[in-house]
């Protein structure tokens, strides 16, 4: 059903029908991926790239507002009956049918651990829209793409872009990989490299030998500009494990120049324990500012249940309001007064007394 | 040594009034019950799996599907087949909605499906009590306070002389007659409950009362404009089929809600407590309380689901936030411990619970402890 349907069923008398549930309380009921407004999404196929990595087909209901390559999505998927929600960049070009996220096994991860070895065609996805400010650069600058691992996908999403915009963008594409076997698109790297001349590609294999035009070793300046001796004419894209990108950013800034844009998945937290007392001021609830990492899990111990998502900071689902109070924000060790302010619970921690309205 | 646990000594010699059961146990054995009942809770609460999430699937399912059919079979409500089976369906999905999802959702029995629609912060049920003020009232109100007279309002909510720790007023003489308008409105009784009328002035601002009421306008005239005017204007010139339906399932609700609820508490045998004996209460003496607090109806499958399992009230008040289905599977092994401590596990048929709520009911009207009269 298109959108205009949706629009059309979320109305004020559908609405007044419905109360106090909500129109998709029931329509969800008849069919999961039916919505007034939420986007969900349907697995289409699974496909293996690696050992340790799948791509999924999505496609989307017709909530789905599109994305602008290089952007990623809160994904939510029931495990067991219970939902859990992770962050996955999308790989696929904003052209193509449906949406495609391609998703590498993260150590006992059970989200992706699941997606790699048990999701199924047909499966439901609870989708958040595209977001994220990761793009694709427009103009005609020459590109440097660097990637390591899994953190090929917003990267992969933008040169599939590039060669759907027929725009021969002069891209070197340096992308650090364990092995070949490990290498998420290894196949198609090879064949656009092959067939687009404005396509240079840098495979570097960290562990083990490389092939005859293939590098090796692990990221370091000296490296850097050997494989790309005009680096300083590129404006560079990283997108990767946090060495890797630790590594990359101290080389561009002894370079004197800005750190390149990136995405970072794996959010680094200073750990910092919480000071003060914290309120929870609609439950009634009080805590110490230290009995948890984060406000989110503090507010988790009381046997409150917020809603959340990523746990990381970045899909913004654990967002609340805070009356007031000091807060740390775990993500570059700020502390700063709000009020009435929505933060997000999962990278903050009081350091203060904080109410919280939960 | 503190009032609770002064309440828990060897029983005496004279002591021998049954429904105080818990006084031969010392101490340290009202602590090693505690730590029985809390090493079943843990083992169902680490058990929880997709088993529970299809159950409540299914429930939903046939709550959702049973109310579209209904409203829809009252549409044709001319029909007196029509209106029977309409009224009859849309009866049962309101009480599979009060009962067994949304008061159970609203404990948070189904936070961890980490599902927004059964979201204990954000659920709101078919009810014109505001899920915000039943939180408190019945989730925080009567979960902590169980049967404590003067704490927990659900103890005759505040109109009603449900205690003989109540002291008696000349208008509880009325309260065997109005105890039914009680039990027809019981959902606007449930939306008044958390505004306690007899506090203003007293310990409550007029200011904050306001706000509640403003609030349960907010939520009541919802309620009321969907099953009194917008439905029955759907059905056209079938307006007053559609609205006799509502009102009466609307009624059926009230009045079974109202009986299983007053059957967990109410019931003969059910003990009430002050707030002086609950001082420094542990978790194992507020388990001793929750059980002694609280009475089960036995029936069959069916009829716990219909009564949202409040019919294990017992395991109920025991473990407010286990997911309620799972009452009946542990029931048994509650039984057995209190066998084993001798204590009371007050269960019944809903027919000889609910007679001895009436005479509870019908003997409090009247001055008098009901203790010295049976004595007497």
């Amino acid at each position: 059903m298109s959108s205009v349907t949706w629009k059309l069923l979320n109305n004020p008398i559908t609405r007044a029908l419905a109360s106090p549930l909500s129109v998709d309380d029931y329509l969800s009921q008849f069919n999961p991926l039916w919505s007034v407004g939420d986007v969900r999404g349907r697995i289409e196929r699974v496909e293996r790239e690696t050992a340790d990595a799948v791509t999924l087909y999505i496609s989307p209901n017709s909530h789905w507002a599109g994305h602008v390559a290089g952007q990623h999505l809160v994904l939510g998927v029931e495990i067991e009956g219970v939902r859990h929600s992770r962050c996955f960049s999308i790989s696929s070009a904003p052209g193509d049918t449906g949406i495609t996220v391609t998703v590498k096994r993260n150590g006992d991860g059970l989200v992706s651990n699941y997606l790699v070895d048990r999701a199924q065609a047909g499966e439901v996805l609870f989708l958040s829209q595209a977001r994220g400010e990761f793009l694709l650069p427009d103009g005609n600058a020459p590109l440097l793409m660097i990637s390591g691992g899994s953190g090929i996908t917003p990267l992969m999403a933008m040169l599939r872009e590039l060669v759907h915009q027929g725009r021969e963008a002069d891209v070197v594409f340096l992308h650090y990989s364990n092995s070949y076997a490990d290498t998420i698109f290894h196949g198609e790297l090879r064949a656009l490299a092959e067939r687009f001349d404005w396509l240079n590609l840098k495979l570097v294999i960290s562990n083990g030998a490389a092939v005859e035009g293939d590098h090796s070793g692990l990221f370091s300046a000296g490296q850097l500009d050997e494989l790309v001796p005009d680096v300083a004419e590129r404006v560079a894209l990283l997108c990767g494990p946090p060495p890797l990108m630790d590594r990359v950013n101290d080389a561009f800034l002894a370079k004197g120049r800005d750190k390149p844009a990136q995405e970072q998945f794996q959010v680094r937290i200073t750990a910092a324990a919480g000071e003060g007392r914290v309120s929870f001021s609609r439950s009634g609830l009080e805590a110490a500012g230290d009995a948890a990492p984060n406000l989110l899990e503090l507010a988790e111990q009381q046997g409150l249940n917020p809603p959340h998502g990523c746990r990381m900071g970045i899909c913004q689902g654990c967002k609340c309001r805070i009356t007031q109070g000091q807060v740390r924000d775990l993500r570059n060790g700020e502390v700063r007064d709000v009020q009435d302010e929505e933060i997000q619970l999962c990278v903050h921690t009081a350091a203060g007394a904080v109410s919280v309205e939960l | 040594m503190n009032a609770a646990v002064k309440n828990l000594t060897p029983k005496t010699a004279l002591d021998t009034t049954p429904s105080r059961g818990w006084r031969h146990l010392s101490a340290e054995q009202v602590e090693a019950f505690g730590a029985e009942i809390e090493a079943i809770r843990e083992e169902v609460m680490n058990s929880l799996g997709e088993r529970d999430v299809k159950y409540i699937r299914r429930v939903l399912k046939t709550q959702r599907y049973s109310e579209i059919a209904g409203r829809t079979l009252l549409f044709a409500g001319f029909l007196p087949p029509a209106w029977i089976a309409g009224t009859a369906l849309l009866s049962l999905s309101k009480i599979l909605e009060n009962m067994e999802i949304g008061h159970n959702v609203m404990h948070g029995q189904w936070d961890w499906l980490k599902d927004p629609a059964l979201n204990s912060s954000t659920y709101d049920w078919d009810n014109t009590c505001p899920a915000e003020q039943w939180k408190h009232s019945h989730n925080y109100m009567h979960h902590t306070f169980t049967n404590i007279v003067g704490k927990d309002r659900d103890v005759g909510y505040g109109i009603m002389r449900m205690s003989d720790d109540q002291p008696w007023k000349p208008q509880y003489l009325a309260q065997p007659f109005y105890n039914w308008i009680l039990a027809s409105f019981f959902q606007w009784g449930v939306a008044l409950h958390d505004v306690e009328f007899e506090r203003i002035g007293r310990g409550k601002s007029l200011a904050e009362a306001r706000t509640q009421l403003k609030q349960i306008w907010k939520k009541a005239r919802k309620q009321v404009f969907k099953d009194y005017l917008l439905f029955p204007a759907l059905a056209g010139p079938g307006f007053l089929f559609t609205l006799s339906g509502n009102a009466t399932a609307n009624l059926t609700r009230n009045l079974w809600s109202y009986m299983v609820i007053f059957c967990g508490h109410f019931t003969e045998g059910v003990e009430m407590f002050s707030e002086e004996e609950v001082q420094d209460e542990t978790r194992a003496q507020w388990y001793l309380r929750q059980l002694l607090g609280s009475s089960n109806l036995e029936g069959g499958r069916a009829f716990h689901i219909l009564t949202g399992h409040l019919s294990h009230q017992i395991e109920h008040h025991l473990f407010p936030d286990m997911p309620a289905h799972r009452y009946a599977e542990i029931g048994s092994r509650v039984q057995a411990i209190c066998e084993r401590y001798n204590l009371p596990y007050n269960t019944g048929t809903l027919p000889r619970q609910f007679a001895t709520v009436l005479k509870r009911i019908n003997r409090l009207a009247l001055p008098g402890r009901r203790r010295a009269a049976a004595a007497a």
